[in-house]
C-alpha cells in the first residue's frame, strides 16, 4: 500500500469557538498522540483531508503527518484513528491521529469482501453476509485494504467461517475462528409475513364493523 | 405492535429533541441498503409497524430485514370533551424517539433497485424525511 502524505498545523487556541474559526477557514481541527508521544493539537486543510479519505477505501488510513510548527517541519508516522463526520451532511468535524510504529504489530479490523456468486443463490437462497471485518495483528507495512472470500461453491445451507479465509502474509487473526462469514439460507419466508399481516388487517376490520353494529 | 414488556414507570415527560444521531445508530451495521432520518420526529409503533409491512410487501420473497427503532417512550392522552387539569392523561402508546441521521431499517438480499422502492414506500409511512443510503464499496 503507498505512504500517504497529509500536512498539519499546530494549534494553539481550543474549544468550541476556535473550532468553529477553524472550520469556518475550511480546516479541520485534529489531534496527534501516540503511546510515548505527548499530545499536540493541530489543524489539518479539509480539501485536503477529503482528498486523502477519498483516495482509498480502505478504513485504516496509515499516513506520514507532516507536523508544522513555526518553520520546522516534523514527519510522524500515525494512523488516522477516529474521523468525527457529521451523520447527514459530507463534513468532517474532527481527526485523531495515532503515532505507530513502522516495527511494532497494530490491531486493526480488516474489511472482508465476498466474492462471486453463490450456487445456492441461483437455486433461491439468499447470501447473508454476517461478519463484515476482520480483527487481525500485523506491522503496517503488511496491512491489506481488504480481504476477499470467494463465495462462489456456496450452497443452501452452506457457509463460510473465520478458519476458511486465507489470509495474507505477515497477518495474524485475533478472532475465534468458528465464527461464520457468509451464510446462503433459504429463501426468508416474508411471503407469510405479509400474508398475516394482510390476515391481521381483515381481522381488525370485521373487529371495528362488529363493534358498529 | 412493539411495546417494552415491562417498565418501571407508566408516564413519562415529554422531553426534547436536540442535536444529532452522531453517537449511536447513524451507521449501517447489518445490511447493504439503510433508511436513514433526516430530522428529528417520534415514530410510533404503528409507524414503524406500517413501515415495516410496506417494506416487506414489496421485497415479497428474499431479503432480510432488521428494525433498528424501538418505541420505548410512552405517550398519554386525556378522554375527548375533558377539561384542562386533573392530572395527567392515561397511557395511549409508546413512540421511539429519533434524531436526524439515525438508521432506521436496514435491508440485506435483495438488488438496490428493491431495496431503494421498499424504502421509499415505508418512508412515506413515517412523520419525517428520510433517505436511502447504501454501504460505501
Amino acid at each position: 500500500m503507498a505512504q500517504m502524505t497529509l500536512s498539519a498545523q499546530v494549534r494553539t487556541e481550543k474549544g468550541k469557538g476556535a473550532g468553529r474559526k477553524l472550520r469556518r477557514d475550511k480546516r479541520v481541527p485534529a489531534v496527534f498522540y501516540g503511546p510515548k508521544a505527548k499530545s499536540i493539537m493541530l489543524s489539518v486543510s479539509y480539501s485536503d483531508l477529503q482528498a486523502l479519505i477519498k483516495s482509498t477505501t480502505s478504513e485504516n488510513i496509515i499516513l506520514k503527518l507532516l507536523i508544522e510548527s513555526g518553520e520546522n517541519v516534523e514527519a510522524r508516522s500515525v494512523i488516522l484513528k477516529e474521523l468525527q463526520t457529521d451523520p447527514i451532511k459530507p463534513f468532517y468535524y474532527h481527526a485523531d491521529f495515532y503515532e505507530i510504529a513502522m516495527d511494532k504489530e497494530l490491531t486493526l479490523n480488516i474489511a472482508l469482501h465476498l466474492i462471486g456468486t453463490p450456487a445456492g443463490i441461483i437455486k433461491g437462497g439468499m447470501l447473508q453476509h454476517v461478519k463484515r471485518d476482520l480483527q487481525v495483528s500485523c506491522l503496517p507495512g503488511n496491512m491489506v485494504e481488504s480481504i476477499d472470500v470467494d463465495v462462489s461453491s456456496l450452497d443452501i445451507g452452506d457457509s463460510v467461517h473465520v478458519k476458511d479465509i486465507v489470509l495474507p502474509d505477515g497477518i495474524k487473526l485475533l478472532e475465534e475462528e468458528d465464527e461464520a462469514v457468509a451464510i446462503v439460507v433459504a429463501p426468508y419466508a416474508a411471503a407469510e409475513e405479509v400474508k398475516e399481516a394482510v390476515e391481521e388487517e381483515g381481522e381488525g376490520k370485521a373487529d371495528a364493523e362488529a363493534s358498529e353494529s | 405492535m412493539l411495546s417494552p414488556k415491562k417498565v418501571k414507570y407508566r408516564k413519562q415527560q415529554k422531553g426534547r429533541m436536540r442535536g444529532r444521531a452522531i453517537s449511536k445508530g447513524a451507521t449501517l451495521e447489518f445490511g447493504d441498503f439503510g433508511l436513514q432520518a433526516l430530522s428529528c420526529g417520534k415514530m410510533s409503533a404503528q409507524q414503524i409497524e406500517a413501515a415495516r409491512i410496506a417494506i416487506t410487501r414489496h421485497v415479497k420473497r428474499g431479503g432480510k430485514i432488521w428494525i433498528r427503532v424501538f418505541p420505548d417512550k410512552p405517550f398519554t392522552k386525556k378522554p375527548a370533551e375533558t377539561r384542562m387539569g386533573k392530572g395527567k392523561g392515561a397511557p395511549e402508546g409508546w413512540v421511539a424517539v429519533v434524531k436526524p441521521g439515525r438508521i432506521l431499517y436496514e435491508l440485506e438480499g435483495v438488488g438496490e433497485n428493491v431495496a431503494v422502492e421498499a424504502f421509499r414506500l415505508a418512508g412515506h409511512k413515517l412523520p419525517f424525511p428520510t433517505r436511502f443510503v447504501s454501504r460505501r464499496v
